[in-house]
C-alpha cells in the first residue's frame, strides 16, 4: 500500500532549493500501517522536506530534504517514534565505545547541566580528601611520627584514605538516585559497591594486620556497602551486596597476605587502580540510567567529608593500633 | 485504529477543528473522546474517515 501525500504546503523554502537532496530514498523502521506513512511524513515535512511518496509495508520513502540536515531528519523521524535507517535499510551501527566516553569527559567539563550530580562528587571528593590529608598530618605530626612501624606502614594509610572517599563517592552517587533503578541496574550497583570497598578495605589491613583481622574488616565494609546499597531493589539486591562483601572482603585479605612473599608494593597500586576505574565506570552507568534526572538528592558536603573520615580514621586506627597476625608489613 | 500511531493521527486532525480543545483517542477500546464546544460533529467524522477510519 503506497500512499502518495500532498507536500504542497511548504512553499516558502525557495531559498533552500539549491542545497536540497531530491527524490532520495531513506529506510525507516518501525512503520506498520497507513497512520504510521502519515506521521513520517510530517517529521520529514517538519524540517522543511518534502515528500514524495511513503510506504510502510517496505518500509521505505522517497523524499526531498535539505542538503545538511540529515541530523534533523533522522531527529524528527525519532521523535515521531520510528527509525532512519542507514542507505542499505540496517540499523546504523551505536557510536563506538571509546567515542562514548570521550564524549562524556567532553561534557564532563564543558559543564553540561545532565552531569551536575557527577561534577558535584568530583568536587566533594576533592575536599574531603584535602581535609583527611590535613587530619592525616596533624596525626602524623602529633601521634604516628613516634610509632616505629609508621614507614612501612604509610602507603597503606594513603591507600585507605583514598579509597574511604571513592566508596563514599560512589554511595553519594547511588544515595542521590536510589529510588530510579531497575531490580537489575540496582543489583549491579550493590554488588559493584560491595564488592570494590570489601576488596580495597580487605586488602589494605590484610596487608597490615594480617588475614584474619583483613578478613572481618574486609567482610564488615564490604557486607555493609552492598547490603546498603542493594537495598533499593529489595531483599536480592541485599543478599547480592551481601554476597559480594563477603567474597571480596575475605578474597583481598587472602590476596595481600600472600602477596606479602611476592611484590606487594607494586600490587597495591595496580588493585586501587583497577577497583577506582571499576568505580568510575558505575559512576558512568548511574549516569546512563537514572543519573541524568534533575531531581537527585544528592547529600551534602558535610555529610560526604564526615562519613569518608569516620570510614579512613576507622582504617588508620585498626592499622595502627589493631591486633595483629603473624605476616603482616 | 490499530495502534498507536493511528491514535496520533487522529488526535492531530481532530485537534485542528475549530472549538475543539482536547482529543484522546484509546485504539484498543476504539474510542476518541473529545472535549470543548461549539465543534463541528460532520467536521469530526470527516477527520476520522478521510483517514481511512470508520466513525
Amino acid at each position: 500500500m503506497e500512499t502518495k501525500v500532498n507536500a504542497g504546503t511548504n512553499t516558502d523554502d525557495g531559498a533552500a532549493k539549491a542545497s536540497m537532496k531530491t527524490n532520495k530514498t531513506i529506510y525507516v523502521g518501525g512503520m506498520t500501517c497507513s497512520a504510521c506513512e502519515k506521521l513520517v511524513a510530517k517529521a520529514v515535512e517538519s524540517i522543511g522536506g518534502k515528500i514524495h511518496s511513503v510506504d510502510a509495508k517496505k518500509g521505505m520513502a522517497v523524499v526531498d530534504y535539505p542538503e545538511d540536515s540529515h541530523g534533523k531528519l533522522k531527529e524528527a523521524i525519532a521523535a515521531a517514534g520510528y527509525d532512519l535507517l542507514d542507505s542499505e535499510g540496517r540499523v546504523p551501527k551505536a557510536d563506538p565505545f571509546e567515542q562514548e566516553i570521550r564524549v562524556f569527559v567532553h561534557r564532563l567539563l564543558s559543564g553540561d547541566k545532565a552531569l551536575w550530580a557527577e561534577r558535584k562528587l568530583l568536587a566533594m571528593s576533592a575536599m574531603s580528601l584535602i581535609l583527611i590529608a590535613f587530619i592525616g598530618f596533624f596525626a602524623y605530626l602529633f601521634v604516628l611520627r613516634g610509632l616505629p612501624d609508621f614507614g612501612p606502614r604509610f602507603p597503606y594509610l594513603a591507600y585507605a584514605m583514598l579509597s574511604s572517599v571513592a566508596v563514599v563517592a560512589s554511595i553519594a552517587h547511588y544515595r542521590a538516585f536510589k529510588g530510579q533503578f531497575t531490580c537489575m541496574e540496582g543489583m549491579m550497583v550493590g554488588m559493584t559497591i560491595g564488592m570494590v570497598a570489601g576488596f580495597l578495605f580487605g586488602g589494605i589491613i590484610g596487608a597490615t594486620n594480617g588475614m584474619f583481622v583483613g578478613s572481618i574488616f574486609g567482610m564488615a565494609v564490604g557486607i555493609a556497602t552492598g547490603a546498603y546499597c542493594g537495598k533499593c531493589c529489595g531483599i536480592m539486591g541485599v543478599m547480592e551486596g551481601m554476597m559480594a562483601g563477603l567474597m571480596s572482603g575475605t578474597m583481598g585479605a587472602m590476596l595481600t597476605v600472600m602477596l606479602q612473599a611476592d611484590n606487594l608494593a607494586l600490587f597495591m597500586p595496580i588493585l586501587t587502580g583497577v577497583c577506582f576505574a571499576i568505580l568510575a565506570g558505575l559512576t558512568y552507568m548511574i549516569h546512563m540510567s537514572a543519573g541524568k534526572r534533575e531531581d537527585g538528592k544528592m547529600m551534602g558536603l558535610m555529610d560526604f567529608a564526615a562519613l569518608s573520615l569516620v570510614l579512613a580514621v576507622l582504617t588508620a586506627m585498626l592499622m595502627f593500633f589493631g591486633p595483629r597476625g603473624p605476616i603482616t608489613v | 485504529m490499530h495502534c498507536p500511531s493511528c491514535e496520533k493521527v487522529l488526535q492531530m486532525d481532530i485537534g485542528e477543528i475549530a472549538g475543539v480543545k482536547k482529543v484522546k483517542a484509546n485504539f484498543k477500546t476504539g474510542e476518541v473522546e473529545i472535549e470543548g464546544d461549539g465543534f463541528d460533529l460532520s467536521a469530526v467524522k470527516k477527520a476520522i474517515t478521510q483517514n481511512g477510519y470508520k466513525a
